[in-house]
């Protein structure tokens, strides 16, 4: 079996939710890196930043516009690089369940404001992973919370090899055709 | 089911009516090779002809029409799925790479019926009963889920024997067989398939 073959993309998403409804998009600076359920640091090296303008790149082409944090973006983008190294088995939804403490909500300019929804539950995690979510902030400060709208999660062999990134976001956003602007 | 009553019935019928004591007390050791087509919801799991499979039994012969027994088996199925995307219970949606694999080892208790025992060409049917250790791994990509069970089988069988001599329990045979495989597990209902046999019989004693 090829790295290629050995990885998988798994994605998923709040069906309620019409995605032609958000125009513009922010996302962090730097990949938070988990490590067995702990925010280990904020990494920040080309090869985040590679994943990071590679999402740019497919929200964009999905008809999405980029704007900084502070100009009250209608989405917003993490990206988390998971890393479990025990023995035993941790799922995404543990993962998930420390999510406020990876990307302070305060990131986003919404301070105390808490994450909810998480779509890529069912997967028990043994290695590293690869995870990015999408988060509603047009509405935060109606409902008063930060709704998770969809998530990606890559898993398997060759993950951090630089050639691979472009490809593997692009598989993200293929089996994603209905994140499409309205614009 | 219907099917398995049928050649007990047949088969049991026969064996009061076999009044040839030629054979008596000889036991045979056969070796055979065995291929497999998938059916049912296996299909749909391994749609692959397994190539990978051989059994063995030990018989012992009433007479040169019947012989009781223990059979054991084993076959090997395999596939590998292009990169597809598939849709998960909780809705999300996944693309991988699937792999399919399963093992089957039934060790069952046989009998066997032959006709026209003092033929070169003798037509046989046979039916083994028994339990089968099934070992079930599917891969998404690298990750593997996998199970190992044991379930039921049973496997009606029907060929030809061509004994090395005339009125010899050792020499070659051909068959075909229904192996009849309850199994639940994800998508899969059973584990049937259709097995071709061939091979060579000797004897122990």
């Amino acid at each position: 079996m090829t790295e290629d073959e050995s990885r998988i993309y798994i994605t998923n998403h709040d069906s309620t939710v019409a995605f032609g409804s958000y125009n513009t998009f922010s996302i962090t600076d730097s990949v938070a890196v988990v490590n067995n359920g702990k925010l280990e640091d904020k990494s920040n090296t080309a090869l985040d930043q590679q994943f990071i303008a590679a999402i740019k790149s497919e929200m964009q082409g999905r008809g999405y516009t980029l704007v900084n944090k502070d100009q009250n973006p209608d989405l917003g983008i993490s990206l988390s690089e998971i890393n479990n190294t025990y023995t035993g088995v941790v799922t995404y939804p543990s993962y998930w369940d420390g999510y406020g403490g990876y990307w302070d909500p305060y990131y986003w300019g919404y301070g105390g404001y808490p994450y909810y929804g998480s779509y890529t539950g069912v997967y028990s995690v043994t290695d590293v992973a690869l995870s990015t979510d999408m988060f509603d902030l047009k509405n935060a400060s109606s409902t008063g919370k930060i709704k998770s709208v969809w998530s990606g999660v890559i898993r398997g062999s060759g993950i951090f090899n630089p050639s691979n990134v472009n490809s593997q976001v692009n598989a993200l956003f293929s089996q994603s055709q209905y994140i499409q602007s309205g614009n | 089911m219907k099917t398995i009553q049928l050649i007990t019935i047949s088969v049991l019928f026969l064996l009061l009516a076999g009044n040839t004591h030629a054979q008596q007390g000889t036991v045979t050791m056969k070796l055979n090779y065995a291929a497999a087509v998938p059916l049912g919801t296996f299909k749909d799991f391994v749609g692959n002809t397994s190539f990978r499979g051989a059994g063995g039994e030990v018989m012992y012969h009433f007479n040169n029409k019947f012989s009781l027994g223990g059979a054991a088996g084993y076959q090997d199925f395999y596939q590998r799925y292009d990169r597809a995307l598939y849709k998960l219970n909780d809705g999300s949606d996944i693309s991988a790479v699937v792999t399919n694999s399963l093992q089957t080892t039934p060790i069952m208790v046989k009998a066997q019926y032959n006709f026209l025992e003092n033929s070169a060409v003798q037509p046989y049917v046979a039916l083994g009963v028994g339990g089968n250790v099934v070992r079930y791994r599917q891969y998404l990509g690298e990750f593997a889920d996998s199970k190992t069970s044991f379930g039921f089988a049973a496997v009606p069988e029907a060929g030809l024997f061509v004994p090395f001599r005339k009125q010899s329990s050792a020499g070659f045979n051909i068959g075909a067989a229904y192996n009849i495989m309850p199994y639940n597990y994800g998508d899969l209902k059973n584990l049937n398939s259709l097995g071709i046999k061939a091979g060579v019989s000797f004897i122990l004693h």
